[in-house]
């Protein structure tokens, strides 16, 4: 379950002052819940999702997540729970370019320290899933943008996290593209109980949420 | 797992890096350089004079007469009788005294008249003789002769080759006498001004020159610096035939010790009226350092300066190739890698550039320094020594350490940075 309350993010403007980025009094979400973050740009979607995962510390209020209150966790901690706990689509796929898509892939199984052996069987399941059959062994530079996001879904889900953060991951694709990944998200969703947050633009994205949460300019309205 | 990602990281981007290489190497390899190629300029002036405590010549610039003994280059100031070599060594103060006479080359490579015992001189007494035959044995009968190392490969002598020698000291100029030598033995290299030259007996170039000039002292040659007698090519140390002994161009002194060689050089001092002078080559050479002081100068400021912008080149190459990388490291981050395994990382692949880049840059100075110094010796009389200096460390040592700083400080910003503005 992820519980929220009196969330407060501001950044410095560069003027000396603050610039809200994000406030929430209440952020309710049940466990294993799959739900769409919807908002205008700049209404703090992925401030709320770094907020979320640890990558960013609120200025004010307080984060738990299945029982731990996030913000109250000291900066390797935190880095050692969002190993662990939290699975992150990015819209852009975010690979490096120097590793190949199984390295990619298996990067963040080595960082929570998970089994590697085990792991790559488990990813090589499901780049075939995905139609990557082969693909293993090639660089980032050589996969379509469809490709990657893929790529970048089975890095997110092979540590098994118990939360799944999904920022605009169809954004940059095509249509059919965009279909694809939502539909290995919802599939995953559903089979692992993990809670999935996935911000979107795309109204027909939206439709496949029952749960939304609504974000104007920071503030949050279920 | 930090070092696979530090050695991919380098090997998968070879463009990038090695951009980054060449850099490293270049900023290392040029203050490697010129510290190798100064410190071998003057370990090879060193070594060359050390065989030389003192130097008896004519009267005339004293460096003149250790750049003409000693690296063989230049025309000797004149001649001295052979009596002060009987002088000197019936003063008992010297261990070994042993006469040097100028005036003929075979292409280029000076011929020096001298007597046997130059083959059992040791100047240091801890270690061997200064020259010793790798090959054959000394000169015995006349038109024998002992050639140095270098002379033999260049000239391309061997042992029981002939040839004939040039009336002076320049190549291709003069006379070619009617003597012809035979080459007896050649000398293991000495590392200095020797390895090219041509050794033999000293009544050889007496003869030599008592053919050329029928007997008679040839007069009015090329230089004549000193009231003594003239000794360049024209010149050649044949005065006194008659009397059995020629005249030589300088003597080499061994003293017995420390206080003989002062004794030595306060009598040359005292006695007036004569023609000759006496020298301690080493202190020649200190002058002659101290006269170049500002050169050198110049030389330490130059390569103080490329240290200090190799070590700038190195700091902005790092801080920028570490900063160009602070979305990776967010990535790494954001995928739950904690803030020392960031540092590490960084610090990992630095270390593995900076090795290369400041090894490469060593071997390249070193190398060029090499290279440079067996161009210098192929072509002057200095023979510069190429073993590593110590001081050539320096450079890749404060590159290493700088660096691995520098490019510490974009993980330092990871760090404090808010990582989600680079994702």
């Amino acid at each position: 379950m992820i519980f929220g309350e009196h969330i407060i993010c501001d950044f410095p403007d560069g003027s000396g002052h603050h610039l809200r980025a994000l406030s929430l009094e209440q952020l309710s979400l049940p466990d294993g819940a799959a739900c769409a973050l919807i908002g205008p740009s700049g209404s703090g979607k992925s401030t709320l999702f770094h907020c979320l995962s640890g990558i960013l510390r609120p200025t004010a209020g307080r984060l738990c997540v299945d029982g731990t209150d996030i913000t109250a966790l000291s900066e390797d901690e935190l880095s050692a729970w969002r190993a662990v706990h939290v699975g992150y689509i990015f819209q852009q796929a975010l690979l490096l370019p120097y590793l190949t898509v199984m390295e990619n892939i298996l990067l963040a199984a080595d960082i929570a320290g998970k089994d590697r052996a085990a792991k790559r069987k488990e990813a090589e399941e499901w780049l075939r899933r995905l139609g990557l059959d082969g693909c293993g062994p090639r660089m980032p530079a050589h996969l379509s943008g469809g490709e990657k996001q893929r790529v970048g879904f089975i890095r997110a889900i092979l540590t098994e996290p118990r939360l799944l953060l999904a920022d605009e991951p169809t954004a940059s694709l095509d249509a059919a593209n965009s279909r694809l990944i939502m539909q290995c998200l919802l599939d995953y969703q559903k089979a692992s109980g993990c809670t999935l947050l996935c911000a979107t633009h795309d109204p027909a994205v939206q439709a496949l949420f029952s749960m939304q949460i609504h974000l104007q300019k920071g503030e949050a309205a279920s | 797992m930090i070092a696979r990602l530090a050695f991919l990281s380098i090997v998968r981007r070879p463009a990038r890096h090695l951009l980054l290489l060449l850099l490293l190497a270049a900023a290392c390899a040029l203050p490697v350089f010129l510290l190798q190629m100064t410190a071998g300029l003057y370990n090879g002036l060193n070594r060359a004079v050390e065989p030389f405590p003192i130097l008896e010549g004519a009267k005339g610039s004293p460096y003149q007469l250790v750049i003409n003994t000693i690296f063989l280059r230049d025309h000797p100031i004149g001649n001295i009788p052979y009596a002060e070599v009987d002088k000197l060594r019936q003063s008992g103060k010297a261990d070994l005294v042993i006469p040097l006479a100028f005036g003929d080359n075979y292409r280029g490579f000076r011929i020096v008249g001298t007597e046997k015992e130059i083959f059992d001189y040791r100047p240091n007494r801890t270690r061997g003789p200064w020259l010793s035959l790798a090959e054959g044995e000394a000169f015995a009968r006349p038109g024998d002769a002992v050639i140095g190392s270098e002379t033999a490969k260049r000239a391309g002598l061997a042992v029981g080759s002939t040839f004939k020698g040039i009336h002076g000291l320049v190549t291709g100029a003069g006379d070619e006498h009617g003597g012809t030598y035979r080459v007896t033995g050649i000398l293991a290299p000495v590392g200095g001004p020797y390895d090219t030259a041509v050794l033999v007996d000293i009544e050889d170039v007496w003869r030599a020159h008592r053919h050329e000039t029928g007997g008679a002292v040839r007069r009015g040659g090329i230089v004549r610096r000193s009231r003594a007698k003239p000794a360049s090519a024209e010149q050649a140390p044949a005065a006194a035939v008659s009397e059995g002994k020629g005249d030589v161009t300088a003597i080499l002194v061994h003293p017995t010790g420390y206080k003989e060689a002062m004794q030595l050089l306060q009598a040359a001092q005292r006695a007036k009226g004569t023609d000759t002078q006496l020298i301690f080559p080493a202190q020649t050479l200190i002058s002659l350092y101290s006269m170049a002081g500002q050169s050198k100068e110049f030389w330490q400021l130059l390569t103080g300066g490329l240290i200090g912008a190799a070590v700038l080149i190195t700091l902005l190459a790092m801080y920028w190739n570490g900063l160009s990388r602070l979305s990776e490291f967010a990535l790494l981050r954001a995928l739950g890698a904690k803030n020392t395994v960031v540092i590490r990382l960084l610090a990992a692949e630095e270390c593995l550039l900076l090795l290369a880049g400041a090894g490469a840059g060593w071997l390249i100075g070193w190398g060029g320094s090499v290279l440079a110094a067996q161009a210098v010796s192929a072509h002057a009389a200095i023979v510069m020594t190429t073993a590593p200096e110590w001081q050539t460390l320096l450079p890749p040592l404060a590159i290493l350490l700088l660096g691995m700083l520098s490019g510490l400080i974009p993980a330092w910003l990871v760090r404090k940075k808010d990582i989600s503005s680079s994702l």
